[in-house]
């Protein structure tokens, strides 16, 4: 075989190959870049919030009932917090189920003496299936508090163990080791009260809560982490949800309500079987299974992103179990978009949808691919002389330095709308934050994509474990 | 292997050449080069100056604040001595009438009596009115809303014009707050047309429509009888929402037609929600019948109003109804036999001591109840 003469078809194959590379940067930072103007936009329509005594007063008379669903597992440092926050949440009609999914640690031991609870039954209809429930538990101290423990079976297991108990007609999700604002379920379920024939889930921005002070299952005062892990999520949060779902949800094309936030109508839940158990990406599995449903059916619907209700989350703050969490997540997405593959472009489930798709297909699916293939591939030809500096400084340009863009964008919608950082050295630190974490960082939790997705072929299971650090401390 | 190599150079020489010759073109590497670079330093830009935005504002804030506290004293003097008003209108800066309103206005909902009076005079004084009303009729819709919401505070014949018109205001939540605001300060409204004018057949019913019609309702009972024969059901099921907390035993028969005849199922739950609250045996035919609709919706609102009002009557078909195919309606009808205790609590005991449905439901709701009497 005469390699010389392959010679320029490996040239050329590599030419192509990084063009194709750096035509998937410029469409996915278009594309970034056009859901950081939509988003822009939408808030600029948006009414300026009610202080939380006008939304009460405006909203309290007419609110629907909600049941919490709060699945714990392992949250013996943080539960306590958490339900005393939602214990005393400014809501008219709500109660909140905590579903001890089998917790190992002393999660169960823990709620029965904080919250004084003793055994109770509740009728309920068994509509989804779940493990079984080993005891039903009402609190002496407050009336809205059920616990229910049951043999484990994974977060969604827990959650259909709830919306099988909950007799509301909205559930509220929340993630155990969250805080939600006191006037965060008034203003998320406005969108149900203006359309209440066609809303079916809402979903309030997360944040997070590492820096801030927490007192009684509240936080007292918004500030930054010290670490850096921390902050450089806090930019990354901003971004998913401050243009990521904002923008989606304007489109009509929202393919996830986060695990941590999300108010649903229990009526649809259940008509859609409730959330799957064999998947580590419940979350978006039901909204992308509810979008299935309601197209298919031809109901009208909307599932809606509500940037103002806020709910405090705890993350991560070593590498180990961020790359847990992020692995899971990227699995998550590969679970529900595979399994939900044939919505892709079928004209019948709209245009909405399949943009929805193309763009999980894009960022998801293929992005940890082509940007791990760009990180090693490109300084290689580069080196080899197979391009030259223009097309890889283009190429650095669309990875690194418009990443800043879109990452300083976001902080700056946040300052324009939102302003929930208030000392100007906050700001400061969080742009240098939304700068360095495009050289590192970003390429790190491509690295952690990139493993998800070889996890996903490899067909692994299960969630890892969480070390919950608590609010207290 | 060497026709492969052949073909591979045939298409790659043909593709090289013009990838080639286009990727080469350095100007749309630079473009995207130099277009990033600028977007990214712009982006940092922006923020730095926000960043000095936020300090300047935060002492902005703190001169603010100062001077809100000492307009907030002189407030409370001017309501205690009325001259005070022109020393403080001599002395005022600009913004300082905006300012004032702003303070009041947060003040409102918290005061009542002689006070609140004297302050909506003081209001009066530094221009609210024309200050709400240039909002209702030019603001953002939110101001528009603030507006119609605000100007209930004064005399009815100040305001009664730009509330009047402002009923035609395309957005909804500011006609509802204009008819609100009209409601409280006394002004007749023609029921009938602006209820039908909010509720037009196809737009979406707003949450405050269901308020301000509740709140009309017991006033108007004979205009909200009139509109139930108006063929729009949401127009129907909103008005017997309000009439069932009108608590005007007058309706009973006129709701109890449409419980037992009308052919929507969502304004036949609605009548029989409207007669759960209303709590009159006179109701008693319409729920023995709801108790057989063929919509579950309507058997579940049924079996609801038959406990809430006690009719003994329908306790053999609630007893049937713990076997129904839907869990709502045999739930319903279990609490139903329990509020009609004792005889309906002994009829549920026997239905748990059997097999089926009716058992796990009244097994289930027993304990519930036994529970919750512990």
């Amino acid at each position: 075989m005469n390699w010389l003469a392959l010679e320029p078809v490996i040239i050329n194959a590599a030419l192509a190959l990084a063009a194709l590379i750096l035509i998937y940067c410029l469409l996915v930072n278009t594309l970034y870049a056009y859901q950081l103007l939509l988003a822009y936009l939408t808030l600029r329509k948006r009414m300026v919030p009610d202080t939380p005594l006008v939304a009460w007063w405006r909203l309290n008379a007419e609110s629907i009932p909600i049941s919490i669903l709060v699945p714990a597992y392992g949250e013996e440092s943080t539960i306590s917090e958490s339900l005393r926050s939602l214990l005393n949440l400014h809501y008219p009609e709500f109660e909140v189920i905590v579903v001890n999914d089998g917790s190992t640690d002393r999660t169960l031991d823990v709620l029965i003496r904080d919250f004084e609870l003793r055994p109770t039954t509740r009728a309920y209809d068994r509509v989804i299936e779940h493990a079984p429930i080993r005891g039903i538990y009402c609190s002496r101290k407050f009336k809205r508090l059920v616990v229910v423990d049951k043999v484990n079976g994974g977060k969604a297991d827990a959650l259909n163990a709830g919306i099988n108990l909950s007799r509301s007609p909205l559930f509220c999700a929340i993630d155990a080791d969250s805080i939600l604002e006191a006037d965060a379920l008034l203003r998320a379920v406005e969108p149900f009260l203006n359309t209440p024939d066609k809303v079916v889930a809402v979903g309030g921005t997360v944040r997070v809560a590492n820096g801030n002070a927490i007192r009684n299952g509240r936080v007292t005062n918004v500030a930054l982490p010290t670490k850096m892990l921390p902050l450089f999520q806090i930019v990354e949060y901003l971004r998913a949800f401050l243009i990521a779902r904002l923008a989606w949800s304007q489109m009509g094309a929202l393919m996830l309500i986060s695990g941590a936030f999300g108010i649903f109508k229990r009526s649809v839940a259940l008509k859609v079987g409730g959330y799957r158990t064999d998947t580590v990406g419940e979350d978006m599995e039901i909204i992308v299974r509810i979008h299935r449903y309601m197209r298919e059916n031809h109901l009208p619907y909307q599932i809606r992103f509500v940037p103002e209700p806020v709910c405090w989350t705890e993350v991560p703050e070593d590498l180990t179990i961020l790359s847990r969490q992020r692995r899971r997540w990227q699995r998550g997405a590969l679970e529900t978009f595979f399994t939900h593959r044939m919505m892709m472009g079928r004209p019948s489930y709209g245009l909405p949808i399949s943009t929805g798709f193309f763009f999980l297909l894009i960022s998801e699916v293929l992005g940890p691919l082509f940007e791990a293939a760009g990180y090693v591939l490109m300084p290689v030809f580069w080196a080899y002389g197979i391009l030259d500096w223009p097309f890889f400084a283009a190429y650095l340009a669309l990875t690194f330095v418009f990443g800043v863009f879109i990452s300083v964008g976001s902080l700056v919608l946040e300052e324009i709308e939102l302003r929930r950082y208030s000392h100007p050295s906050d700001l400061l630190k969080l742009t240098l934050a939304a700068v360095f974490e495009n050289f590192g960082y970003r390429q790190l939790n491509n690295l952690w994509r990139f493993m998800g997705w070889w996890e996903y072929l490899r067909g692994a299971h299960g969630w890892g474990n969480m070390v919950r650090k608590g609010f207290s401390s | 292997m060497r026709y492969l190599t052949e073909r591979l150079e045939f298409f790659g020489s043909i593709a090289a050449n013009d990838l080639a010759a286009y990727l080469r073109s350095d100007a749309l590497f630079r473009s995207i080069l130099w277009s990033a670079a600028f977007l990214a330093c712009l982006s940092v830009l922006i923020m730095l100056l926000m960043t000095v935005r936020k300090a300047l504002s935060v002492r902005v804030r703190s001169r603010i604040n100062t001077r809100s506290m000492y307009l907030r004293q002189a407030i409370f003097r001017c309501v205690d001595d009325t001259g005070y008003c022109d020393e403080l209108e001599r002395e005022l800066v600009q913004g300082d009438r905006a300012l004032i309103i702003s303070i009041i206005r947060g003040l409102m909902d918290s005061i009542r009596g002689d006070t609140r009076d004297r302050l909506v005079v003081i209001l009066k004084r530094f221009g609210a009115i024309e200050r709400h009303v240039h909002n209702l009729e030019n603001g953002a819709w939110g101001d528009r809303v603030l507006a119609a919401l605000d100007l209930a505070w004064y005399d009815p014949k100040d305001v009664a014009a730009p509330l009047l018109k402002a009923l035609d205001d395309p957005s909804s939540r500011v006609h509802i707050t204009a008819a609100n605001s009209l409601v409280t300060l006394g002004i007749p409204l023609d029921v009938k047309s602006v209820c039908r004018k909010f509720t037009q057949v196809g737009k979406r019913q707003p949450r405050t429509l269901r308020t301000f019609m509740r709140r009309i309702a017991p006033n108007s009972v004979g205009e909200f009888l009139e509109l139930l024969g108006d063929d729009n059901e949401d127009l129907s099921v909103l008005v017997l929402d309000a009439l069932g907390k009108s608590q005007d035993y007058s309706i009973i028969d006129r709701v109890s037609e449409l419980a037992k005849r009308h052919a929507s199922k969502e304004v036949r739950a609605a009548a029989f929600r409207s007669l759960a609250a209303l709590r009159h045996p006179a109701a008693s035919d319409a729920i023995t019948s709801g108790l057989n609709d063929v919509a579950w919706e309507v058997r579940t609102e049924a079996a609801n109003a038959a406990g809430k009002i006690g009719l003994r009557e329908t306790e053999d078909r609630l007893s049937e109804l713990l076997s129904d195919t839907h869990w709502w309606v045999r739930f319903r009808s279990a609490q139903a036999l329990i509020a009609l205790a004792p005889t309906g609590l002994e009829r549920l005991r026997a239905a748990s001591r059997k097999h089926g449905l009716a058992a796990e439901i009244s097994t289930q709701v027993l304990l519930e109840h036994a529970g919750e009497a512990a």
